[in-house]
């Protein structure tokens, strides 16, 4: 089985806190790595000027989000510019919308946005909270070669979203099971389980957990084959997620 | 050929049974009229998966089924009759993403119903009728895009869809005393977001009803945890539910840990008896009798009756009690007779 331990010259380091520091390293400070449970009073924090390599006027916004959202006229948003994070959730995730929601690039370190049939950038728009998100776990995973997979977040303005019940007020995504031959393709644990990298996807939730201030991951517990010590209780089974499971974090606007 | 070794204890009034499977059984299923195991392994060196029919007894297969794809779920009807068994249809995908497809089986293996693009399926009370949830796939929200709810008359061979039901994500039949046998679904893309068809009249209409698991006497409903992190016990007739329940005077929140709160079922054989696992003091696994006055749960009346220490993995009250353990290639099997 293949190791996820980062090999060094005198000790095996868990990859995961590689990243991790890594990450913290590169954010200066700007994103706060605290337990979530903690609940900081804003997340990811602002503090222009703390400048880091993915975000490079240090106003909590990713350049490749501002540069995305930019080009294609959704924020007026400015690399340079330290601006304010303009998303705001509106209402719970069953009965919400979205204001002023950052628009996901479909591809950046560590992560894909897999869309299905639907047209582009018509369902990854979110809070700047999910967004961060999904861009600090998946900067922390692809140094082990893990790419999220990184489906459904919210419409443009959220609202109702068939087939969905809640993923209304973008703070909701939905990822890919992580599989062991790291391609970034379906996986269905129930007649899949061969194919699945338990291991790998522990590794993932660990970083939503150490880097974002999740409130709750809907997996199929039946499934899943894991779980992470001091956070079961934000680990909830519901029905339907054999496929993927779904990230939802907290709204603290 | 597996090994496998039964035993049975006596608890307060039923009998249980331990059945030990060596090999990766992935699903399973009691027959209890029949008084049989259904069991689904999948062979290690061929990719179709079995169903393997044993006498409870001698525990040996007596009936044989390969399938082509990969078993999902496989469940016999309530009395034993027939056997539901979801698998994948290796025959088409469809948004590059695998499609299922339901048998019925009589229990010598004739197929008497199929359905394509069959997303889930649930027997009726007295077993001759299977609500079909129909869907493709979907790598998002309950894992498919819902296309309809058929109904098939098993022993009739009539089958039909309920065209207001062609958005629901899940349906479970009861049995309502004004209504008879009902047809509870799920609807989340509604503003009401539970309906019910009744068989009599065939007529659909939206519900007040928060959730579709009723007890056999239709007094109480439970709310399945869905991403609105809703769960809890109701009453039927009147809007209210409970959240808490007590346990050696203790409050306990039905709100279950999260680990557990799959672990509820209603006990088919009886008006409302609701079947837990889990608690927040610590795993156990019982009956709760509720108090028919009152929307409240005493464990301390001496009505539970605890069950096993401790469970994990699979569990399912469908076709009897049932709580299964795997570990290391093994499967606990625990039913009532």
């Amino acid at each position: 089985m293949e190791s996820l331990a980062l090999r060094t010259p005198t000790a095996s380091v868990s990859p995961l806190a590689v990243a991790s520091t890594t990450l913290l390293a590169l954010s200066c400070g700007r994103i706060s790595i605290t337990d979530p449970r903690d609940r900081p009073p804003a997340w990811p924090s602002i503090n222009c000027g703390a400048v880091s390599t993915f975000d490079t006027d240090g106003d909590g916004i990713s350049d490749p989000v501002e540069r995305n959202n930019k080009e294609n006229n959704y924020a007026d948003l400015e690399i340079g510019r330290c601006d304010d994070d303009p998303s705001r959730p509106i209402g719970p995730p069953d009965n919400g919308d979205l204001q002023g929601g950052l628009n996901l690039p479909d591809r950046g370190a560590g992560y894909r946005h897999y869309r299905g049939t639907d047209e582009i950038d018509r369902d990854d728009w979110g809070t700047l909270q999910i967004l961060a998100c999904v861009e600090a776990v998946g900067r922390a995973v692809e140094d082990i070669g893990i790419q999220l997979g990184v489906g459904d977040i919210s419409l443009r303005f959220g609202g109702a979203f068939p087939p969905h019940v809640s993923h209304q007020n973008g703070l909701d995504a939905d990822l890919r099971y992580v599989r062991r031959d790291r391609q970034n393709r379906p996986l269905d644990l129930r007649f899949q389980p061969e194919e699945y990298d338990a291991e790998a996807t522990k590794v993932v939730f660990e970083a939503f957990f150490l880097l974002c201030p999740v409130d709750v991951i809907f997996v199929d517990l039946d499934r899943l084959g894991f779980s992470i010590f001091g956070r079961d209780d934000r680990l909830v089974h519901v029905r339907g997620h054999s496929n993927h499971f779904h990230v939802r974090v907290g709204g603290s606007s | 050929m597996n090994r496998h070794r039964v035993f049975g204890l006596r608890l307060a009034t039923a009998t249980l049974t331990v059945t030990l499977f060596a090999g990766p059984i992935v699903v399973s299923g009691v027959r209890p009229a029949a008084a049989q195991f259904v069991a689904c392994r999948p062979n290690d060196k061929n990719p179709k998966d079995l169903l393997v029919i044993t006498d409870q007894n001698t525990l040996r297969p007596w009936s044989l089924r390969k399938f082509p794809g990969h078993i999902i779920r496989a469940e016999p009807s309530p009395m034993g009759r027939y056997i539901g068994v979801l698998t994948v249809d290796p025959t088409a995908k469809r948004n590059g993403l695998w499609t299922f497809v339901l048998q019925v089986l009589t229990e010598d293996g004739r197929v008497v119903a199929t359905a394509k693009n069959a997303q889930d399926f649930k027997f009726s009370p007295d077993g001759g009728f299977i609500a079909v949830t129909l869907g493709r796939p979907y790598e998002g929200a309950a894992g498919f895009i819902p296309e309809g709810t058929e109904i098939i008359n098993l022993q009739a061979q009539d089958r039909w869809k309920v065209p207001e039901l062609e958005d629901a994500t899940e349906v479970e039949w009861t049995t309502l005393p004004r209504d008879g046998l009902t047809l509870m679904a799920h609807r989340p893309a509604r503003r009401s977001r539970v309906w019910k068809y009744r068989m009599a009249t065939r007529q659909c209409r939206a519900t007040s009803y928060r959730g579709i698991h009723f007890s056999p006497d239709g007094k109480y409903y439970y709310l399945t945890p869905q991403e609105s992190m809703d769960s809890g016990l109701c009453r039927s007739r009147k809007e209210s539910c409970l959240r808490a329940f007590t346990w050696r005077n203790e409050p306990v929140k039905l709100d279950l840990p999260a680990q557990a709160r799959r672990m509820v079922g209603w006990f088919k054989r009886s008006g409302h008896e609701l079947v837990v696992a889990g608690n927040s003091a610590g795993s156990l696994a019982g009956i709760l009798g509720i108090e028919p006055s009152e929307l409240r749960v005493d464990l301390a009346s001496g009505r539970m009756k605890k069950l096993q220490g401790t469970i994990d993995r699979t569990w399912n009250v469908r076709s009897g009690l049932r709580i299964t353990k795997q570990k290391a290639g093994q499967l606990r099997l625990w039913f009532h007779k």
